[in-house]
Parts: C-alpha cells; sequence; structure tokens
C-alpha cells in the first residue's frame, strides 16, 4: 500500500509492559514470530512502578501460607464476582514462574534460601515477594534482558490504530509511529492486547503518561466482548499545590497523618463533612477505600474547594512528625512545593489507580474473537469487583505468559488469510485522511474535554445523570468533534494524529465505563476498589452478576453472566472466602499503601 | 527537554536528554522517593530515572550528592549542578 509500510509476524504484542514484555518472551520461545507494537520505548508501562512486590503463595514467611488460601484471598476480595478458572491458574502458576524468572536473573530480596515475603493488605500471610521499593524495575530489568537475548522484533513509538480481521479472525493491524509520521500495516495471525489501564485519561493520577486506555476500544471495535468495565480501583491525590501532583501513591500520608495525629478533612464550605457520616469519628480509622469514597461524594455533589477537590488540613500536625520515618516526605514535598503546612491545607481529588475490569478472556487469555488475545490490565474477569495489592504484577505475568504461549499455539495450527479486508483498510484511510483535511478542533482540545468528561464522571463515586451526561457527550462527539477533528500540516502532525487516535479511543472507552456502570444499580466494593452509585449505596444479591459488554455492529450490548464458579473447595478456603477483611486497628496501618 | 540520569554503582553514569515521547512522566519527586528508598534499603543505586526538564535535573543531582556524596557526581553532573 502506498505511503503505508507493511510488515509481518506470527504474533502481533501491542504494549510492553511486564504483561506484553512476558507474552511476547513466550510466544517467541514457542518458535513463533514476535512483533511488538509499543507506544513508549522498550519496555515501559506502569509495571517499572510496582513498588512493593507481587503476592506469590511460596509460604517462606509463614509455612501455613499455599496457592489455595491465596486463592482464597483473591476471591474474597473480588466481592463475589472473580471468574474462578483464572483465579486458580493465577495463583497456581506464579509461583513457578517466579522460579523460573529468577534463573533469568530477577533479582528478589532472599533470605538464605528463600524468598523474603512481607505482609501486605487483604493477604491472609505475608505473600510478597519484592525488592525492597523497586520491584516493578527490576522485574522489568529482567524481563528487558530477557527478551533482548530472544531477537523480538519491536516497534516502539508506535500506537496501535485498530485491528483487521478476516472470516471473523484478526489477520492484522494497523499502527502510527508518532515520532516519524511513518504508518505500519501489519499483517499477523494473532494479536495479543497488553496495553494496560485508563489512568492518564484523567488530569491527575499516579499511571505512566502512556496509559491512556485505548486498547479497550480496539478490542472492542474488533469484536471483543467486555467485563467489568465499571469496578476501579480510585484514591484521592493532590491537585494543589501542582508541584504535589506526584505520581506516587499519597493516600497513605493522608490516611496515616489523619490517625497517628490530627490531620483534617474539609470540604469546600469548611464543613468536616466525615463527621456526617461517621458521628463520632470523623474522618479516623477509615480505610483509603471509605476516604477516597466520601471525598469523591463531596467533589461530585459540588461541594469541593477552589480547585473542586477537597481540603487536607495538617496544620495542628505537631513537628516531630516532620522527621518521621513515614510522613517526612510528604513535608518534604510541601517544602519544594513553597507550601508552609502549618498555614495552608493541601487539595486532594480522586484519580483511578486501576481498572478492574477489561477484555474477557479465559485461562488462556483468549477473547472470544479467534486469534485476539489480552493479558494485564487490560483484560479483565480475574479480579472480580475490586483488585488488592499484589495482584497486578502476578496477574500480568502470568496472564502475558498464558497468552503468549496459546497465541504462538494459535498462530501455528489455524489456517490463516493473510490479505486484509479491503473495505476496513479503506474505511481507515478515509477517516485519516478525514483529520489530515478536518477544519474542527484539534485532537488535544477534544482529549482534554474527555478527560474532564471521565474526571467529573466517571470517578470513585458516580450517578445516572452524569453517566447520562457522559453518553450523550460521546453521543455529540462522534457526530461532530470526533470525525471533525484538524491535524496541522509541520512537524508536530504526527503527534497530533497520535492524539487523534487516543482520542477516538478514549470517546469508545468512556462509553463502554458508562454503560456498565449505568447498567449496575449497586454499589459493591471492599478495600480495594468497586463501584459506587450515589443512588444505590448498598450492594445488592441480585447483582451478584458480570456485566458483560459485547459490539453489536458498532452498538453496545449488554448481558449479565453468572460468575465463573469452580467446584472443590476446600472448608479452608470456603472460610477464607466467607470472612471479611478487616484492616488491623493500629493507626500506623494506616500510613501503609503501594 | 526531560532528561534521563543513569546511576551505576552509586555514582552518576550517564546523564541524556529524552525525547518528550520517551519521557514517562514520573518526575523528580518520583525520582527522589527511588533513590532514597534504593539507598536506604541496599546502599548502592543503580538505576536510572527521568526528569521533567533542567531545573529538575540540577535538583536530582544535588540530592544525588548530598546522599551519595560529592564523588558521585562526574564531571558532566558536576558542571550541570554549578549553573
Amino acid at each position: 500500500m502506498r505511503g503505508w509500510t507493511e510488515v509481518a509476524a506470527d504474533v502481533l504484542v501491542v504494549g510492553s509492559g511486564s504483561a506484553g514484555v512476558m507474552a511476547a518472551i513466550r510466544a517467541r520461545q514457542a518458535g513463533a514470530n514476535v512483533l511488538v507494537v509499543t507506544k513508549g520505548p522498550w519496555p515501559s508501562g506502569n509495571s517499572s512502578k510496582a513498588l512493593s512486590g507481587y503476592a506469590a503463595a511460596f509460604g517462606h514467611a509463614d509455612p501455613r501460607d499455599n496457592p489455595d488460601i491465596h486463592f482464597g484471598d483473591v476471591i474474597r476480595n473480588g466481592i463475589g464476582l472473580c471468574n474462578q478458572k483464572l483465579v486458580r491458574k493465577w495463583v497456581d502458576e506464579i509461583c513457578g514462574l517466579t522460579q523460573e524468572m529468577t534463573g533469568w536473573g530477577l533479582d528478589l530480596i532472599r533470605n538464605g534460601d528463600k524468598f523474603s515475603q512481607i505482609p501486605w493488605e487483604g493477604h491472609t500471610y505475608p505473600r510478597m515477594v519484592h525488592h525492597h521499593r523497586v520491584t516493578g524495575k527490576y522485574l522489568m530489568k529482567c524481563l528487558g534482558a530477557k527478551s533482548a537475548a530472544l531477537d523480538i522484533k519491536v516497534l516502539s513509538h508506535t500506537i496501535l490504530g485498530g485491528l483487521f480481521k478476516r472470516s471473523g479472525s484478526i489477520n492484522g493491524a494497523w499502527g502510527l509511529n508518532y515520532q516519524t509520521g511513518e504508518m505500519v500495516l501489519i499483517r499477523c495471525k494473532s494479536a495479543i492486547i497488553c496495553t494496560g489501564g485508563i489512568g492518564a485519561m484523567y488530569p491527575v493520577g499516579d499511571n505512566v503518561g502512556a496509559v491512556t486506555g485505548e486498547g479497550y476500544a480496539s478490542a472492542f471495535e474488533a469484536g471483543a466482548d467486555m467485563i467489568g468495565m465499571e469496578f476501579g480501583h480510585f484514591l484521592p491525590t493532590p491537585v494543589f499545590p501542582e508541584k504535589m501532583q506526584v505520581k506516587f501513591v499519597f493516600v497513605g500520608f493522608v490516611n496515616g497523618l489523619i490517625n497517628e495525629s490530627n490531620g483534617r478533612l474539609y470540604n469546600g464550605l469548611g464543613e468536616r463533612f466525615m463527621y456526617r457520616h461517621y458521628p463520632e469519628t470523623g474522618e479516623k480509622r477509615r480505610s483509603s477505600e471509605e476516604l477516597t469514597r466520601r471525598i469523591c461524594e463531596e467533589i461530585v455533589a459540588g461541594r469541593g474547594g477552589a480547585r473542586g477537590g477537597i481540603y487536607f488540613d495538617a496544620s495542628d500536625v505537631p513537628s516531630e512528625f516532620r522527621s518521621h520515618e513515614r510522613y517526612r516526605r510528604v513535608f518534604e514535598l510541601a517544602d519544594r512545593a513553597g507550601m508552609n503546612l502549618k498555614r495552608e491545607p493541601i487539595e486532594l481529588v480522586t484519580y483511578p489507580h486501576d481498572l478492574v475490569g477489561g477484555i474477557k478472556i479465559d485461562e488462556c487469555g483468549r477473547t472470544n474473537v479467534p486469534g485476539l488475545f489480552a493479558a494485564g490490565e487490560a483484560a479483565g474477569g480475574s479480579h472480580g469487583a475490586s483488585r488488592f495489592g499484589g495482584s497486578a504484577l502476578s496477574d500480568c505475568l502470568v496472564f502475558g505468559s498464558a497468552s503468549g504461549a496459546d497465541a504462538a499455539s494459535y498462530a501455528s495450527r489455524e489456517k490463516h488469510n493473510s490479505e486484509i479486508d479491503a473495505p476496513s483498510l479503506e474505511a481507515c484511510e478515509e477517516k485519516l485522511n478525514g483529520w489530515r483535511h478536518g477544519h474542527g478542533r484539534r485532537p488535544r482540545e477534544v482529549l482534554n474535554d474527555l478527560s474532564e468528561l471521565a474526571f467529573r464522571h466517571l470517578n470513585a463515586v458516580r450517578s445516572a445523570d452524569g453517566l447520562n451526561r457522559v453518553l450523550d457527550g460521546v453521543a455529540q462527539m462522534r457526530t461532530g468533534d470526533l470525525p471533525a477533528m484538524a491535524i496541522p500540516d509541520g512537524p508536530d502532525a504526527p503527534v497530533h494524529m497520535r492524539h487523534a487516535i487516543e482520542a477516538e479511543g478514549q470517546a469508545r472507552l468512556c462509553e463502554l465505563m458508562a454503560h456498565a456502570s449505568l447498567e449496575r444499580r449497586e454499589s459493591r466494593g471492599g478495600f480495594f476498589g468497586g463501584h459506587y452509585r450515589i443512588e444505590f449505596p448498598q450492594d445488592d444479591a441480585l447483582w451478584l452478576k458480570n456485566i458483560v459488554l459485547s459490539n453489536k455492529a458498532g452498538s453496545v450490548g449488554i448481558s449479565h453472566e453468572e460468575p465463573v464458579h469452580i467446584g472443590g473447595l476446600s472448608d479452608q478456603v470456603r472460610e477464607i472466602v466467607a470472612t471479611n477483611w478487616r484492616p488491623p486497628n493500629d493507626p500506623a496501618h494506616f500510613a501503609e499503601s503501594e | 527537554m526531560a532528561y534521563s540520569v543513569t546511576i551505576e554503582g552509586n555514582r552518576v553514569a550517564a546523564i541524556r536528554e529524552l525525547p518528550d515521547s520517551d519521557y514517562d512522566e514520573l518526575g523528580l519527586e518520583w525520582a527522589l522517593s527511588e533513590l532514597k528508598d534504593t539507598y536506604r534499603h541496599s546502599k548502592n543505586v543503580s538505576a536510572s530515572f527521568s526528569l521533567a526538564d533542567r531545573h529538575e535535573l540540577r535538583e536530582f543531582l544535588a540530592a544525588v550528592a548530598a546522599l551519595l556524596g560529592p564523588d558521585a557526581l562526574d564531571e558532566q553532573a558536576q558542571q550541570l549542578l554549578g549553573e
């Protein structure tokens, strides 16, 4: 095709975090010709930010631990909606995979011949394998070195634009190198979506900048079902001062200073709003999930401060906390931001740490579209309604591995037609040309609108009114802003084109999240995320089912599915699942966070 | 322009400009946390850190010198710090 660079591979992997790199390694080890397309450099993504490790039930810190107990913990924290087949595979395989990676050079902290395993919220026993507070970096260093030895081809700085199908099966994709402007047409026999979550769609938050969520949209456009798109793990973070808009999880500082000292929360009206909900204790002894939910409720109700957020007042925190090991960092941050915490409050808003649901997969990472796979945060089902700490990397690794192996097997055994479907390609070119000659708004402006829409109405607490605004807003964009986006000529044209692709994907993503949230007429959450509707503040046993979104000729079809259960659970596992997990009542506990 | 600082064995080994497309947006505060955490736990810093701009780069290098000692900075780093 004129103006396009054509490449071919057996297996296309999209994304280069831990799930993507592991998928590429496994597919290559299985003999497949592998091509990775990644929006950032190789490797990149959120995985290197994972601090304190991941859960693997070796039982090295406590011999009572084993994968059965880990299974029970995951099921309990998923609040009734986990796909238990996925969880079983995940907890059973992560230990072996960890051992294998140590053979590749993964440097985890050890005590003699055993792994150091530290406790974490939601886990019955100490289970986190780690490299102190830089585990993700060491993991990605190991996976990067392993993949480099395997001759895996990589197209970096390339955004996935869409997937192609022939006779219902994936047979290609297109992308844009936004540094050079090169358009790439990829022929492949299978594809694995490992594009991570949604964090960078929002104005503030802890995700790296490239994680803008269009992988969900590409899979959905290709016909993949989505599951649990209403569930997210949101947390509060500073919006002001701007210099405190940090990329690490901040809630531990807030909750810790509330419980160990005299930190307080106020809304924009100067009200200690937490006393409205908890007359005796106010903001003390609340989980980060409860704080998040109440903070977001105030924001959604319009009772926020100057920037719409909630004030965290540390003016009465004694000065000795400035040198306290757990809190020194927040005072340093404030000092560098030029803020005197004795006189000024920090303004907080809520943001998504992760999206809990995603592209619906089976235990091999297969979607309902032949040849299309997904892994990592982009995939859904394993975490149910809420994802607890220590689950992100382990899930990415296991399902990255499973999808890579199965995608390679699929590519070798199935018959393939490598001819890209002409009408699909023409539609793609027509869209791109429309943007090149568009007279509408700049894609960055449309992205900003979507970001604001998501921040206002797809945050931790949602209302029918807000969700309908999202759907109306996206519908208007589809007939207005999106097709008319204008790519100006000049050296930055490829970057504008990247933004246009992101805007189109994010519009679909907002629509998917809004549909799923509107459909779930209950609130379901625990300590590690969930779904909260103002109109339906309680959970409802009738909603112990998953919401699945399907592409019905471009529209969003909604169905309900019973969670996948497996039989034969031991009494011990049943007991864990039935027990409500409660955080310890130690004030220091509230400072813990990833 | 963003920057990447690579530290090997508690010494600055390389400072390079980072295209915006390669900048992960983690910035100074993330880099400082990681630097201090790593040093606190292992006393050996060998990693790369990304900074948003020259101002952040200088602040980071000052923190490196304060934590790891002035010998941690190579000539280029010392020049940047002195600007």
